[in-house]
């Protein structure tokens, strides 16, 4: 059964109904679109109602079938079954590793190959929560998934289980089905690396001793000639991510979404200690990017025969390109459709570096489809 | 930036955001998903001998590529900080020793650059140093709380007197806080060393002794509460640095506990005084009437009675005779029990004993006509050492519950020799019967007192049922013990062992004699005895053996007849109004020093009492109710030998039976022609020569010369043919033979004694002979 689209949550009830009864569904990832989505009291019973294991989120847009749409549901049938778990965001690290403990026996983390996360983008504690993801699961696994939420900042239920809708939690779903991945953006940096030298939370209070905006300013500035300020920072941010600077590995893009008082508000952390450069791009670099990720993707997917893609694609990508996101969707659609969902922040690690969340990056995921 | 730039930087964050502080967990909690972050590793671990690991993924712990790591890096050297470099599986492993505690692993994809790798040495070593701190503050901070809680009290001076530390509890009692202890002296609160040099002298007295414990009174000043403690004070020095440790315990609990335990004490003390007491007065009480009702009837038996009368006068002998065996039971019972019973050795004759019990039960038997059989072995020795009263009380106990228990067939006694040297022998007895025979449940029971089967056992064949229960605890005293086989409808067969020294025959105490009347004619006897029944007895014995009684109702009259008048002997009643026995016995010895024997008659049959009476004054005691004859044989002892009208003695047949003589004087006779004369000297050359010779065996045995036994024997050879002493004519002629040479010690030593023996009697045979015809 292929990926089908919901445009509302009748059909939806109808979707999911089908895939129940299809023997070739296992499970299901679930992803809806921000607007016009129902409420959790209406999602609660059709999501219980089914009786596979279902997770996902709901996302600013999804992309169904090559179109991005603001409304509806991409149900995506899998043909292996998820092991999967819902846990609060507000729990601390050794507890996260307590739950997951119970949750997932050993054998069943030494047969795993991959694990889907999808998490509340505004949640509290998320990288906490990411880092304790890692600190348990490591490189056993490959990681893909991102932020579910909306662009009104706004916190709801947008994660989504069998046992319901949640906010300020994350659901993972464990399975045996290895994935190929891609991971790429197509930034690059214009300056030389700041350090972070005051942060708070999500926050960058000051870079290289002096307030953050005022570091940012001047390089985007020298760069552009452009003269960013705090009402049209998010026009001219969205070309000038930062990106943190990685020993041994590429640079993770950081979302500059809003300016105040000289304090940069990122969509993801940036510790104090760390090193950022200010990183620019164009559409046809950004699309270049999305053809790396494919081509990554199927570097280790050579020998698979169809397979299924799922894209993960960053909202703010979109927001930049505006009309030529089209055209990312092209590059990507290779042999067969897009479908996925624009995340606020992608999860992503094909094994190589520490776990991170990143921004304004694009990742393909391509697995075997059974046949 | 350039990557040798970004390293340093990298390096330097990592330094800087490394946790320094807190426990050792925290810090690599914190610090290792760093180490991770920054440098890029897909596993974080720090391998520790001892200490419980750490391990980032979670994952990776469980995993073999782990477990291969732990085995590398636990057999490196942690002793300087370096790095040991580790692949496996397309992985690189680094491995940065942190000295004395572990060693940090990071694994990477790719290798790292080698001035980051290099560098880390140090920072790695840095994180060691924070562990080791932690570990050793967590350390201190533990035992800090286990003083700071301790259930005692806590102070710690300087030499000085100086207050250092005081735990909370100190705090409490003190009422001074915590943080304000330094600001005292010990002498502040402590008056003890208010005095100039007191605590010096403490200081220096510790230092000599290492510690000292006290006890003393405490007050609590927050409660205001007194309680008593015991205070361990201990000198320490730490560097230059002296300190007095005091460790007060707060003891009131164990105070109460030996308060408690010593009333517990005093209260089963006296528990137990009051149960003597009691057992005294009852036993007193039921004597006393009891030795009435015996001597009454024994009067009544020297009337001229019909033969009804005769018979109802034997059976009420009978009866009280029997009642006075269980009283005797019942005390005996409870002497044991209170451990108080003390075996009395002597010389005796086991076959002596052994008849002795034959002949009091021999009427049981017949009544019921048993074949009662008594078998001697001839081996058992002519004297053996040991409490010869308990060992018939035994043989009585036990032959008579065979009797009781036997409708028909036999009951038999059986004295044989298991071993036997020179010096002792284990003679074993074994009593058989076919009477009804136990069960199994009744045999495991049977030593027990007080069991319901011995209960319908007694209630059917009568009795209390504590015979054999006297007989298995005296036996036990007697270091033996009783065993019981019994075969319910069939018989019981109990046997047990003596392990007795061997006596000597000269010593077994007296012929047993009947004294007859007036055997102690004119001998002047004191009687003090207040009860008028049992003075009217104990007169009446007197007076049949011919003694001269004069009367005391009380201890007062007896002191003044002790002295006006001269007596030969005194027998003192103990318990007597106005002045009891023991009293008058104390006022006749110290203060008339009169030296005339006192024989307590007593009807307390405690041991304990016993003593109390032979350590003041008193020589010899006979318990009341008692046996006339054995009365007799107790007074004739103080009574001189010389004066005794052996004419009037005869040999009884329930004792020793009488010895033949062992010589012969016919050869004699024939040799002398009829001269009585010369047959009197040769008799009274060979008592010389019989001496000589004992003498001489004596020192050859202790110098186990074979020779001069030789020598002596052949020497005393013919005098003993001319006596015709046949128990002698093989033995002396032993040491001539080559066979004699080859006995063993033992054997020469039991024929020395033989020999010995044998002459001895022989002498004292042709002694008594020659005063009977004097």
């Amino acid at each position: 059964m292929n990926p089908t689209y919901a445009i509302n949550i009748h059909e939806l009830e109808d979707q999911l109904s089908l895939m129940a009864a299809d023997e070739d569904v296992q499970s299901v990832l679930l992803m809806g679109a921000d607007e016009g989505h129902p409420a959790k009291e209406e999602l609660d019973p059709l999501l219980a109602a089914f009786p596979k294991p279902l997770i996902g989120g709901i996302f600013p847009e999804i992309i169904t079938d090559n179109k991005r749409t603001k409304t509806g549901f991409l149900l995506f049938p899998l043909s292996f079954e998820l092991k999967t778990t819902v846990i609060e965001l507000s729990c601390d690290d050794s507890d996260c590793i307590d739950l997951l403990k119970n949750k997932f026996d050993v054998n069943e983390i030494k047969r795993a190959k991959s694990l889907f996360v999808f998490v509340d983008a505004f949640g509290h504690k998320k990288k906490s929560f990411v880092h304790s993801l890692f600190n348990f699961f490591g490189n056993t696994v490959k990681y893909l998934g991102g932020g579910a939420g909306s662009l009104s900042f706004e916190p709801f239920e947008c994660i989504l289980h069998n046992s319901g809708a949640y906010q300020n939690a994350a659901v993972l779903g464990l399975c045996e089905q290895p994935l190929s991945l891609g991971v790429a953006h197509g930034w690059t940096p214009i300056g030389k690396p700041l350090k972070v030298t005051k942060a708070e939370g999500n926050s960058i209070i000051s870079l290289e001793w002096k307030p953050a905006f005022e570091t940012y300013k001047e390089q985007i500035e020298r760069h552009s000639g452009l003269s960013i300020t705090e009402e049209n920072f998010f026009d001219i941010a969205k070309s000038y991510p930062l990106g943190m600077v990685k020993l041994d590995s590429e640079m993770v893009i950081r979302d500059p979404y809003r300016a105040e008082s000289g304090v940069l508000h990122i969509v993801d952390e940036v510790p104090e200690g760390e090193y950022v450069r200010i990183m620019h791009g164009n559409i046809d670099s950004l699309l270049n990017g999305a053809g790396a990720a494919l081509d990554e993707a199927k570097t280790y997917a050579r020998r698979m025969d169809q397979p299924s893609m799922l894209c993960i694609d960053c909202i703010s990508r979109v927001l930049y390109m505006q009309d030529d996101f089209s055209r990312e969707i092209k590059v990507v659609s290779d042999q067969q459709a897009v479908n996925g969902a624009l995340s606020i922040g992608e999860i992503a690690n094909a094994g190589e570096t520490f776990l991170e969340v990143y921004n304004k990056t694009i990742v393909i995921a391509l697995w075997q489809t059974k046949t | 930036m350039a990557n040798e730039n970004l390293e340093t930087r990298v390096l330097l964050e990592i330094a800087l955001q490394q946790l320094y502080e807190g426990s050792a967990g925290k810090i690599l909690q914190h610090t290792l998903p760093i180490y991770m972050r920054k440098l890029n590793c897909f596993m974080a671990g720090v391998v520790v001998a001892d200490k419980e690991e750490v391990v980032i993924p979670y994952t990776f712990y469980g995993s073999d590529s782990w477990h291969e790591l732990k085995q590398f890096f636990l057999e490196q050297n942690t002793d300087q900080a370096r790095l040991v470099e580790y692949q496996a599986g397309g992985k690189y492993y680094y491995g940065y020793s942190m000295p004395h505690y572990g060693w940090l692993v990071l694994g990477k994809n790719q290798a790292f650059a080698v001035d980051i790798k290099n560098e880390l040495v140090r920072l790695v070593s840095q994180l060691g140093r924070s562990l080791c701190q932690a570990e050793e503050e967590a350390r201190l901070k533990l035992l800090q709380n286990l003083i700071n809680n301790s259930s005692d009290a806590v102070q710690v001076a300087k030499e000085s007197g100086q207050i250092y530390y005081i735990n909370h509890l100190a705090e409490e009692r003190l009422g001074i806080k915590q943080q304000d202890a330094h600001k005292y002296h010990i002498r502040d609160y402590e008056s003890v060393f208010k005095e100039e040099g007191a605590w010096e002298k403490h200081v220096k007295e510790l230092k000599s002794k290492g510690f000292l414990t006290l006890e003393g009174l405490n007050i609590n000043q927050t409660t205001g509460h007194r309680f008593p403690v015991e205070v361990t004070v201990k000198y320490i020095q730490i560097g230059s640095e002296g300190y007095v440790i005091a460790n007060s315990r707060d003891i009131s609990e164990r105070k109460a506990t030996e308060k408690q335990l010593a009333e517990a004490k005093s209260v089963a003390e006296r528990a137990s005084q009051a149960k003597e007491l009691f057992l005294a007065n009852m036993s007193h009480e039921i004597r006393t009437p009891l030795n009435v009702i015996i001597g009454m009837i024994r009067q009544l038996s020297r009337e001229t009675l019909s033969g009804d009368q005769l018979y109802y006068v034997n059976q009420s002998a009978a009866a009280a005779t029997h009642l006075l065996a269980i009283l005797n039971n019942i005390l005996d019972m409870t002497s044991i029990e209170a451990g108080e019973l003390v075996l009395e050795n002597k010389d005796f004759s086991i076959s002596a004993i052994a008849q002795n019990a034959q002949s009091i039960l021999s009427s049981q038997a017949n009544e019921k006509n048993i074949d009662f059989q008594l078998h001697i072995s001839p081996q058992v020795k002519e004297a053996l050492y040991g409490d010869d009263v308990r060992i018939r009380q035994i043989l009585i106990n036990l032959l008579d519950n065979a009797i009781k228990f036997t409708e028909k067939g036999f009951v038999r006694l059986s004295i044989s020799v298991s071993e036997t040297t020179a010096n002792k022998q284990v003679v074993r007895f074994d009593i058989e019967d076919s009477g009804i025979g136990m069960s199994d449940d009744f045999t495991s029971d049977v030593f027990k007192t007080f069991t319901q089967e011995q209960a319908t056992a007694n209630r059917q064949f009568g009795g209390a049922g504590l015979g054999l229960n006297i007989a298995h605890d005296l036996l036990q005293l007697m270091g033996s013990e009783l065993k019981l086989k019994s075969k319910k409808g069939t018989g019981t067969h109990i046997s047990f062992e003596l392990k007795l020294p061997a006596g000597d025959p000269e010593k077994i105490s007296g012929k047993s004699i009947s004294i007859n009347a007036n055997a102690f004619e004119g001998f002047r006897v004191m009687l003090a005895e207040d009860n008028d029944m049992n003075r009217f007895i104990a007169l009446h014995s007197l007076s049949h053996v011919g003694c001269i009684v004069s009367e005391a109702t009380n201890g007062k009259e007896a002191v003044e007849l002790a002295r006006k008048e001269a007596f030969d002997l005194i027998l003192m009643d103990i318990q007597m109004p106005e002045m009891d026995g023991l009293e008058a016995t104390r006022i006749i010895r110290n203060e008339l020093k009169i030296d005339t024997p006192v024989i307590a008659l007593t009807a307390n049959a405690f041991k304990h009492d016993i003593d109390k009476y032979l350590a003041n004054g008193i020589n010899d005691y006979v318990i009341k109710p008692y046996d006339e004859q054995d009365f007799y044989r107790k007074i004739s002892h103080y009574f001189s030998l010389a004066k005794i009208a052996e004419g009037s003695a005869t040999e009884s047949p329930a004792g020793k039976q009488a010895s033949p003589p062992l010589y012969n004087l016919d050869k004699l006779r024939d040799l002398s022609k009829g001269n009585e004369g010369f047959v009197q000297k040769m008799l009274g050359i060979f008592v010389a020569l019989a001496q000589d010779g004992i003498n001489k065996l004596e020192d050859a045995q202790k110098n186990n010369d074979r020779e001069a036994m030789r020598k002596m024997a052949h020497k005393m050879k013919p005098s003993i043919d001319q006596l015709d002493i046949k128990s002698l004519y093989e033995k002396v002629r032993m040491p001539e033979k080559p066979a004699f040479r080859e006995l063993s010690g033992d054997e020469v030593n039991d024929w020395v004694n033989d020999v010995t023996k044998t002459l001895m009697k022989v002498s004292r045979q042709i002694s008594e002979r020659e005063i009977n015809t004097d």
